[in-house]
């Protein structure tokens, strides 16, 4: 994984910054940037880059071909196959015995795979089913590895990552400058500073007992929270400075009033990846089973496969398909109460339920303990199957 | 571009130079304290904690 306190990454952020900056506007601008994306994984990766290369090059030659009668439908489910194969061996211990499989699971750390595989699967479906034209290697490169979100995300959508390229601006102001400026310090205050301070005071991964336990399953949420939306304000303030915006990712999530709040507001892009390319089509698939009769049942089976595949994402352990299995539970347990108010209390009984200031605290302060106690299933169960 | 504001020169038309200056000011701050944390090099602020 890219370090964030270590150089090579700031130094790409001001290569970008000045190399880019006169550019904006110009098609050399996303050239270069290319270039430059490409030499910063190399950077890490040396030689093994090449594998890269060959892996890009790969994957552009297959969106020119998934347009094809037939021949399209093998090739996207090859490739989709291919693209879960790698994330196993991403995401299983390191096998040091093999060469080739320890060099090919640096490249994918280094890349960040978790992301550039659903930044993958984002593309391929927008260019299987029509919606966009399969990429050239520039815009490729720049989609799929962006060294600014390769740490971690956010997930840009190919029809976000489109819309901005087509709207690039004609230059960069002194504003745009000074706003991503701010963000970045923001998000490295917050990695280096709050979120150490946390972790060095109260985190003791989870060896507390009793009110302890308490506290350090709070501080965890909070800590967890500055850590990775650091990562996220960096990203996008990075973005907002060389042309190349990434989406917000969090938006005040630790005052959420339910858990369907809660992942609107925590790791957004993932929350709208998951709504677009999971809980939708399985929705959709289960109300034409069940001809549109049991809608609180198909969006409930839908959140639970969602959610249940989103766990796995974070990690391929019983832990983390319990920590999904949670939320899961949590969406449609929320999803039920929210049915059963509506029922009992009508629509204007109901806003005036919501609109009250102690239902509103009580509701965020079960949310916060809920999510953060949903942490303690990574702890606390066997990492291994 | 880029110069300009590194050299503090062009704050945009509808922000006052003190403004500018602040934020400017507020940026390098939270720089200075933030690696000097991540370098590790103040172990000042720890023992503070």
């Amino acid at each position: 994984m890219i370090a964030l306190n270590a150089a090579p990454f700031w130094i790409m952020c001001l290569a970008t910054m000045a190399g880019t900056a006169p550019l904006i506007g110009s098609p050399s601008q996303r050239v270069l940037l290319a270039g430059l994306n490409f030499a910063f994984v190399t950077y890490f990766l040396g030689w093994s880059a090449l594998w890269l290369a060959g892996m890009l090059l790969g994957v552009w030659l297959l969106l020119r071909l998934t347009g094809l009668p037939m021949l399209g439908i093998w090739l996207t489910l090859a490739a989709s196959l291919g693209a879960l194969a790698l994330f196993v061996i991403h995401k299983t211990p390191a096998d040091v015995s093999n060469a080739s499989i320890q060099t090919l699971k640096t490249l994918l750390s280094v890349i960040g795979y978790s992301y550039v595989m659903l930044r993958f699967f984002e593309l391929l479906r927008a260019v299987h089913e029509g919606r966009r034209d399969p990429p050239d290697l520039i815009s490729l490169i720049n989609y799929l590895i962006p060294f600014h979100m390769l740490a971690a995300g956010p997930i840009q959508s190919y029809d976000d990552f489109v819309r901005h390229s087509q709207s690039i601006e004609q230059s960069i102001t002194t504003r745009q400058v000074l706003t991503g400026a701010e963000r970045v310090s923001l998000g490295v205050f917050k990695k280096f500073v709050l979120a150490l301070a946390l972790q060095k005071v109260f985190l003791t991964n989870f060896e507390s007992t009793g009110l302890w336990l308490f506290i350090e399953v709070n501080v965890f949420y909070v800590w967890l929270y500055l850590d990775f939306s650091a990562y996220s304000d960096i990203a996008v303030g990075v973005g907002h400075i060389i042309g190349a915006p990434a989406p917000e990712n969090f938006n005040n999530p630790l005052v959420a009033r339910n858990i369907i709040d809660f992942w609107d507001r925590w790791h957004i892009s993932l929350s709208m990846f998951i709504r677009r390319n999971l809980f939708l089509p399985i929705q959709l698939v289960l109300m034409r089973w069940t001809e549109s009769h049991l809608p609180l049942t198909c969006a409930s089976i839908a959140v639970a496969i969602s959610f249940l595949l989103c766990g796995l994402w974070h990690g391929l352990g019983p832990n983390f398909l319990a920590w999904g299995g949670v939320h899961a539970a949590g969406l449609v347990i929320a999803r039920i109460y929210a049915f059963l108010l509506q029922r009992h209390l009508g629509s204007k009984r109901l806003k005036a339920y919501r609109a009250n200031s102690w239902v509103r605290l009580t509701s965020t302060v079960i949310t916060f303990e809920f999510v953060a106690f949903s942490f303690l299933t990574l702890f606390r169960l066997p990492t291994q199957w | 571009m880029l110069v300009k504001v590194i050299t503090g020169l062009g704050p945009p038309e509808d922000m006052s130079r003190l403004e500018f200056a602040a934020r400017l000011i507020k940026i390098v701050v939270l720089f200075f304290i933030s690696f000097s944390l991540a370098a590790d090099v103040t172990p000042f602020f720890y023992q503070r904690f």
